[in-house]
């Protein structure tokens, strides 16, 4: 008879406790765990290659390169191949530039990938690559390239050293330009070798998509050019120039003063790199007496030709408003509307919001876009400052009337203007026109979006004369160019404080904006310069800006006179 | 050697060949394919060294062509001058400014 001992029974008992706890480890990794390891083995087993596509172009109207990118070389090393690493450093940083300590310190470890210097100039990669250095490597990337510099950067914006978007248009459509990249995926070994019985999956990149925006480049030239010499002509801190199509919204150049280069944009800060033309504000002064025009017109609530009494004060609210330029002896104290805006009166223009009424003026601020974001496709634009009715003060309605005590942004005003000039209608602005796909070249157009009637003919019509007038014979005489009917209204306000309340003492925001020819307006021109110190009117420091642009501007569009020339032919 | 062994065999040598057939053609042809890949290759190459070359091109002839260096071309060494203002022609001058014309 065979009998268990009780050694044997121990050494059993141990046997199946070591199997229990190897069944339980197994439930615990096979059935609990399974996800987890499944995952993990996949990924030690599964190389994926990244394969990056092209990022998108951008053009303007005419298909001119604005940005697009061009294969350069980055340098790397595998530190665990250089074996001489101060031989290394010292080779390495004579050529690229870089100090001996940082290219030393890159290199003085065991790790596998470094990058030495990434988007290499032609002849550094050919010095380098010619010595055949021990331990660096190359490898081909994509270098974003403006060829036009500073000429238009605020728009287009940047790319950071992996070209994503990281400013402008480059930011708002970085998804579109970049594209989706495409992998393959390996099974390899942890050597990094292929397995023979591996598979392999392989998905094509999706090209990044080509922009075509709506701007000009000639004429973003040419009001860059003519900005720049303006403001420091002026003494100028800045300024900005917006060139819109009423009919279409197309924006045809948006420039903006300080510059900067979207190939070096490191070199600037953020002051220079943002757009005011969407994300600053600014008090429109006098400009805005249009809106105030536009409404009560609108309202049939008075004709061009009211004559109304207009004082050279008016107290409203413990407030007394009083006009910019004093009068002369025998003045009388009767205006028509139409003079009221020619002659830019702050009280005049008070008295007509007043009979217009809050909720009315408050409504056709409103419909104009102010207070809201004009949805033109830049990043960061600005609402603007409006405050809502409820909180508005007695005095609130007569200062914003002639534009204090409202902000706007100059694309909010160059839109709103060209509701006027457009005969009432208002029409989205946009500055990409179209979007082509790489892969088939279908194109996606944005297109021309009206917003409805704000005004009605007529009145536009009418608002229409009264800017011309205000060029003919009022304070935007300057701005006359023979042979051309020219709408336009001179602007000149108190520069408000950054970040708070009140103004900046002795600074002012000079602007005019301006269509012509003014009965089928081919353009619509706004020009601020901000801070000037020489002189601070829209009169005498905007108006020769806008000027040299609307002469460069029927020059290179062709824009025909449409005025008779008495004795003249052209 | 019975009919059925004898069927079976012959079978299998017809088999065989037809492998060995198979196989050769099949090398043959891969090995007519070897230089016609390597050429794709080659060729995939030097398409792409024509493209960047053509986007280096590019970049140096919009560099050359920016607009501010024709502004500076065109006013430095044409003589030319930005449209400052617009000449309408006297209705006194006409017979002098179109004495050249042809009627």
């Amino acid at each position: 008879m065979f009998s268990i001992t009780p050694r044997l029974r121990s050494l059993q008992l141990a046997l199946f406790a070591f199997i229990g706890i190897l069944i339980i480890r197994l439930v615990f990794l096979q059935i609990i765990e399974h996800d987890f390891y499944v995952a993990k083995s996949q990924s030690q087993v599964n190389k994926v290659f990244m394969i990056y596509p092209n990022r998108g172009e951008i053009y303007d109207r005419n298909g001119t390169p604005l940005a697009f990118s061009s294969p350069v070389y980055s340098a790397y090393a595998i530190p665990t191949q250089v074996e001489d690493k101060v031989g290394f450093a010292r080779t390495v940083s004579a050529i690229t530039g870089q100090q001996y300590e940082t290219v030393f310190r890159l290199v003085n470890n065991n790790g596998a990938f470094i990058w030495i210097k990434r988007k290499l100039d032609d002849r550094t990669h050919q010095q380098l690559a010619t010595l055949n250095i021990q331990g660096l490597n190359f490898v081909q990337e994509d270098l974003r390239v403006y060829p036009q510099n500073q000429l238009l950067s605020h728009v287009l914006g940047f790319v950071g050293i992996d070209n994503q978007g990281l400013g402008g248009l480059e930011y708002k459509f970085d998804r579109i330009l970049q594209g989706n990249p495409g992998r393959i995926m390996l099974e390899g070994d942890p050597r990094g070798y292929r397995l023979v019985s591996g598979k392999k999956e392989t998905r094509d990149p999706f090209q990044g998509a080509n922009i075509t925006t709506t701007i000009d480049i000639y004429l973003q030239y040419i009001c860059q050019k003519y900005l720049r010499e303006g403001v420091i002509e002026n003494g100028g801190e800045g300024g900005q120039v917006i060139i819109m199509n009423p009919k279409t919204g197309d924006i045809l150049a948006m420039a903006d003063y300080p510059e900067f280069d979207s190939n070096t944009w490191r070199d600037s800060t953020d002051t220079f790199r943002k757009n005011s033309t969407i994300t600053d504000v600014y008090e429109p002064g006098s400009v805005f007496k249009l809106v105030t025009l536009a409404g009560i017109l609108n309202e049939g609530l008075v004709t061009t030709r009211t004559v109304m009494t207009v004082p050279q004060t008016l107290t409203i609210g413990g407030r007394t408003i009083r006009e910019a330029h004093g009068r002369s002896a025998g003045e009388t104290d009767s205006r028509t509307v139409s003079e009221i805006i020619e002659k830019s009166l702050n009280v005049g223009t008070s008295l007509l919001a007043m009979k217009l009424g809050q909720k009315k003026f408050y409504h056709y601020i409103t419909e104009f876009g102010f207070g809201k974001r004009t949805e033109v496709e830049l990043p960061a634009e600005s609402r603007g400052i409006l405050n809502s009715i409820k909180h508005w003060t007695e005095p609130d309605i007569a200062m914003i009337s002639f534009g204090q005590g409202v902000a706007v942004t100059p694309i909010q005003m160059v839109s709103a203007v060209s509701i006027i000039a457009n005969h009432g209608e208002k029409i989205k602005p946009r500055i990409v026109w179209q979007i082509t796909e790489k892969k088939d070249l279908s194109v996606h157009a944005i297109p021309i979006t009206s917003e409805g009637q704000v005004i009605s003919e007529k009145t536009a019509r009418e608002v229409v004369n009264v800017m011309k007038e205000t060029v003919h014979s009022g304070t935007g005489v300057g701005a006359k160019i023979p042979g051309y009917s020219i709408g336009g209204k001179t602007g000149t306000a108190q520069k408000v404080r950054q970040g708070g309340f009140g103004y900046e003492p002795g600074k002012y925001v000079a602007s005019f904006i301006g269509f012509f020819p003014a009965d089928d307006p081919q353009v619509v021109i706004l020009v601020i310069v901000d801070s000037p110190s020489k002189s601070i009117y829209g009169a005498t420091v905007a108006i020769p800006i806008f000027k040299k642009i609307a002469l460069a501007t029927i020059d290179h569009l062709d824009i025909y006179p449409d005025q008779p020339t008495q004795n003249l032919v052209r | 050697m019975s009919r059925r062994r004898r069927v079976r065999l012959r079978f299998y040598i017809i088999l065989y060949t037809l492998t060995a057939i198979v196989a050769v053609i099949g090398l043959a042809v891969n090995i007519q394919t070897i230089p016609v890949n390597e050429n794709t290759q080659k060729l995939s190459f030097r398409v792409k060294a024509v493209r960047d070359e053509n986007q280096h091109l590019k970049l140096r002839l919009l560099n050359t062509t920016r607009m501010e260096v024709v502004d500076q071309y065109a006013t430095e060494h044409l003589g030319m001058q930005p449209p400052d203002k617009i000449l309408y022609i006297q209705e006194k001058d006409k017979p002098n400014v179109f004495h050249h014309t042809t009627p």
